[in-house]
């Protein structure tokens, strides 16, 4: 409790000096909108202090809150005009919650005269309107049992349903007041031909023995006062001093059809608070996020410049070039230890997404007749807030269809041979600068011929191609792609994997799927562990300057002309490290005809992608590595075939960073043109 | 499974408050600053029960819980409103808005969870 009141008095604090930036810009007289917008804002604050200091015990910062609230209300519904003595009075009460928060804060009684005087002030600015209703106390105490046990007679029956009152909840809530039963009235029921879902048509008729007071009771009814006939009569001649109910509630005149008495009562509260240690750690601070980002951008600005420094550097004469190469070597060392530093604050574990899924599954599977059991792997892996935040969607996503179309019922899984609780397993992992997660299920794999017979029936694949199991699987990511017949409000949600597939690709990852006929299905998510920055090679085609991701480099080398060979149907191979890798030149992709065609005339760049294995990736030249500040593309470009994203080098330029497994992509859709063709969708899609 | 509860406020200690009450009775709870970041919260996350403040910056309480009763999957879901104007003014335009019920601040614990059992199972 302690740290919770020492948080209170931090936001306090800030509250505070909020409130006096706020009055500030009042003063220069902003009136319409805006004025209403800051005393909104204002009376947010005094709201907000208030709350808290009543729920601490803090009497009289409460009091001089609530005073203050209500000349604030009045000011902002218009009741009030604002001049200068008004906001004179309104820097004054802002100075003495200080003085109040400080004093409360270090344990010393302060100043009481003062703050009663200052309620004066702020009473007598609220004269001419009704009195200012008094502060709820909390002190006083909420229910005195009387002591005596009396027995009441209660009718209940909703007329109308509402936004989430449930009546066994209610029946519930009395029977924590006493001894209670309750007898169902069916009376009411319609005949099936008649019955309409919406209206209720239940009654019930309770007999409760209790020492609370009436007023307990009707607190029970107060949100469905008006959406229901209910009707609490005090049972005569049954009162008596309180005493274990020895003798037994009369049987009621009719058998009740159901005692909701007997309905299982959620477990006794333990104890109602657990004090501190939940809140954070030890000497942790509340930063807001957006003093976060700033930073991230500053250290980005801080990289770019470093860059530009070591570049101005190459061309100095050699003398003063050894000297300064040393000292930019070092802050190159000091601004990575920075941005490393910085981007920790950001990361977080994903254990918070994965921690929602286990429920997600247990009611689904519930909902499906399925027995399903979900397994977290590597749930301590840390990635950037803005990556969690956006995992959640595609994540849900990806189990519910793993849970709908992958886990069979029960009965099928028998039947193959499999135990009959199927097991979702859901794991993060950091790979190469990346992070991995997969979902992945053991349940009936992926239907190909379905899923190729629904594709040629939408027109995704022409009737006559005979297309790979990869291809097949990959048609899953196709726009508007659904074996589902039926909409059903587990998968079938109008929200397809191309949505997921999408939003992945947004934040610089990529899905894929594998899957094996009766074994089960994987789909795996590569995300960027940051979005802020990354380490690249800098490379020249065709006069154009292109980023290549760090992570995905093996090495590079000039090939002889005769480790270079053109293949049917493969196009053109290289023969590097003892193996033929397809090639990919860079100059044909982005049609840039100044660049060099033949290999043994650039370098070829040994590149790792996800989808296509280890490919040579052909450039002019290398310019060396660096690490670039990853700016997005702003938000009127869509996606750009082949680019991941932009960023600004030292002399200011700005370079494209590529997406190699989209360049991978985009190539296949050029091989197999016209472009845009279901094929190339469903190839591009890997 | 602990039930899921939404606080929505833009008072850190109210969340806290709410928070600490409910955990230590067995629920799980979830924290928001606003009604657009609660919003954000609801998709994808199984939501038991929200508590939700009335005066927040960005979006209000009243209007956030009109947008959570036009989603799909949303409309009996108990939204406990926190209000200190214990006036009925504010709890019949929450009531109006789609809210089960409210709670007057300040509260107690027990208050708080009493409160809580009386919509969510």
């Amino acid at each position: 409790m302690d740290e919770l009141r020492a948080t209170f008095f931090d936001e306090c604090s800030e509250y505070l000096l909020r409130n006096e930036e706020l009055l500030a810009s009042l003063r220069g007289g902003m009136g319409g909108a805006e004025e209403r917008e800051t005393l909104d804002a204002i009376f947010r604050i005094a709201h907000s202090i208030k709350a808290g200091a009543a729920a601490f015990g803090l009497p009289l910062l409460a009091d001089l809150t609530h005073h203050l609230e209500a000349v604030l209300d009045r000011l902002r519904t218009g009741r009030l005009a604002l001049d200068e003595v008004l906001l004179g009075l309104l820097l004054q009460s802002g100075d003495a919650l200080a003085a109040q928060v400080d004093a409360a804060r270090s344990g010393i009684g302060g100043n009481a005269g003062s703050v009663h005087a200052m309620i004066e002030r702020l009473s007598g600015i609220a004269m001419q309107e009704p009195a200012v209703p008094p502060m709820p106390s909390l002190s006083a105490p909420r229910t005195v049992p009387a002591g005596v046990l009396r027995r009441w007679a209660i009718r209940f029956r909703p007329i109308a349903y509402s936004g989430g009152n449930e009546p066994m909840l209610i029946i519930r809530a009395l029977a924590r007041l006493g001894r209670l039963v309750s007898t169902l009235d069916l009376t009411q029921l319609p005949d099936i031909e008649q019955f309409d879902p919406t209206e209720p048509v239940l009654a019930w008729r309770i007999e409760l023995e209790t020492i609370h007071p009436e007023a307990d009771i009707r607190e029970i009814f107060e949100f469905v006062e008006d959406e229901a006939d209910i009707l609490i009569e005090q049972v005569e001649g049954v009162e008596r001093a309180a005493a274990p109910a020895a003798d037994p509630l009369p049987v009621p005149a009719e058998p009740p059809q159901r005692a909701l008495a007997d309905f299982p009562a959620p477990p006794a509260p333990q104890s109602p608070v657990h004090e501190a240690a939940q809140g954070s750690g030890k000497g942790s601070i509340r930063v807001d996020l957006d003093r976060v980002d700033r930073l991230v951008d500053l250290v980005g600005e801080l990289i770019i410049t470093e860059a530009a420094l070591a570049q101005v550097c190459q061309e100095l004469d050699p003398r003063a070039q050894r000297r300064l190469a040393a000292v930019v070597k070092g802050l190159g060392l000091h601004s990575r230890n920075v941005q490393d530093a910085v981007m920790a604050i950001r990361m977080q574990p994903v254990k918070s997404i994965f921690a929602r899924m286990p429920r997600m599954v247990r009611d689904l599977a519930t909902r499906l007749g399925k027995n399903v059991e979900i397994a977290t792997v590597g749930e301590m892996t840390e990635v950037d807030k803005t990556i969690i935040e956006e995992l959640a969607d595609p994540l849900t996503h990806m189990i519910r269809n793993a849970l709908d179309h992958g886990i069979e019922p029960p009965a099928d899984r028998i039947a193959a041979g499999k135990p009959p609780c199927g097991t979702i397993t859901l794991s993060a992992e950091n790979k190469g600068g990346r992070i991995i997660i997969r979902v992945e299920d053991d349940g009936r794999g992926i239907d190909r011929a379905r899923v190729l017979a629904r594709a040629r029936s939408l027109g995704l694949v022409p009737p006559d191609a005979a297309p790979s199991s990869e291809e097949v699987d990959a048609l899953l990511f196709a726009p508007g792609f659904s074996t589902s017949d039926t909409v059903t409000d587990v998968s079938g949600r109008g929200v397809g994997m191309d949505v997921v597939q999408r939003n992945i690709q947004r934040l610089g990852g990529r899905v894929t799927v594998q899957s094996e006929p009766g074994r089960g299905t994987g789909w795996t998510m590569s995300l960027p562990l940051t979005l802020a920055v990354l380490d690249g090679m800098l490379v020249r085609t065709g006069g154009e300057l292109y980023v290549i991701p760090l992570a995905n480099i093996l090495d590079s080398t000039r090939p002889k002309p005769a480790d270079v060979r053109e293949v049917v149907g493969h196009g053109t191979m290289v023969y590097l490290r003892g193996d033929w890798l397809p090639l990919l030149r860079l100059g044909d992709l982005f049609n840039l005809p100044t660049a060099r065609r033949a290999p043994s005339q650039g370098i070829v760049v040994r590149v790792e992608t996800d989808t296509a294995g280890t490919i040579g990736l052909l450039v002019d030249e290398l310019l060396g590595q660096q690490q670039v500040v990853v700016k997005p593309f702003e938000q009127n470009f869509t996606h750009v075939r082949g680019i991941a994203a932009t960023t600004i080098l030292g002399n200011g330029r700005v370079c494209l960073i590529l997406d190699l497994d989209d360049c991978v992509a985009l190539s296949r859709a050029a091989a197999c043109d016209p472009r845009d063709t279901p094929c190339a969708a469903g190839r591009a899609a890997e | 499974m602990p039930r899921n509860i939404l606080a929505v406020d833009d008072s850190k200690v109210m969340r806290d408050m709410v928070r600490i009450a409910l955990t230590g009775a067995g629920f799980s709870v979830r924290e928001a600053g606003d009604g657009i970041e609660a919003l954000q919260r609801i998709n994808g996350d199984p939501i038991d029960l929200i508590i939700t403040d009335i005066n927040m910056p960005n979006m209000d309480g009243l209007t956030f819980v009109r947008h959570v009763r036009s989603k799909p999957g949303y409309q009996r879901t108990p939204i406990l409103i926190l209000t200190t104007e214990g006036t009925d003014g504010k709890k019949a335009e929450g009531k109006a808005a789609g809210a089960t019920g409210w709670i007057v601040k300040p509260f107690t614990p027990e208050k708080l969870l009493d409160v809580v059992r009386r919509v969510c199972p």
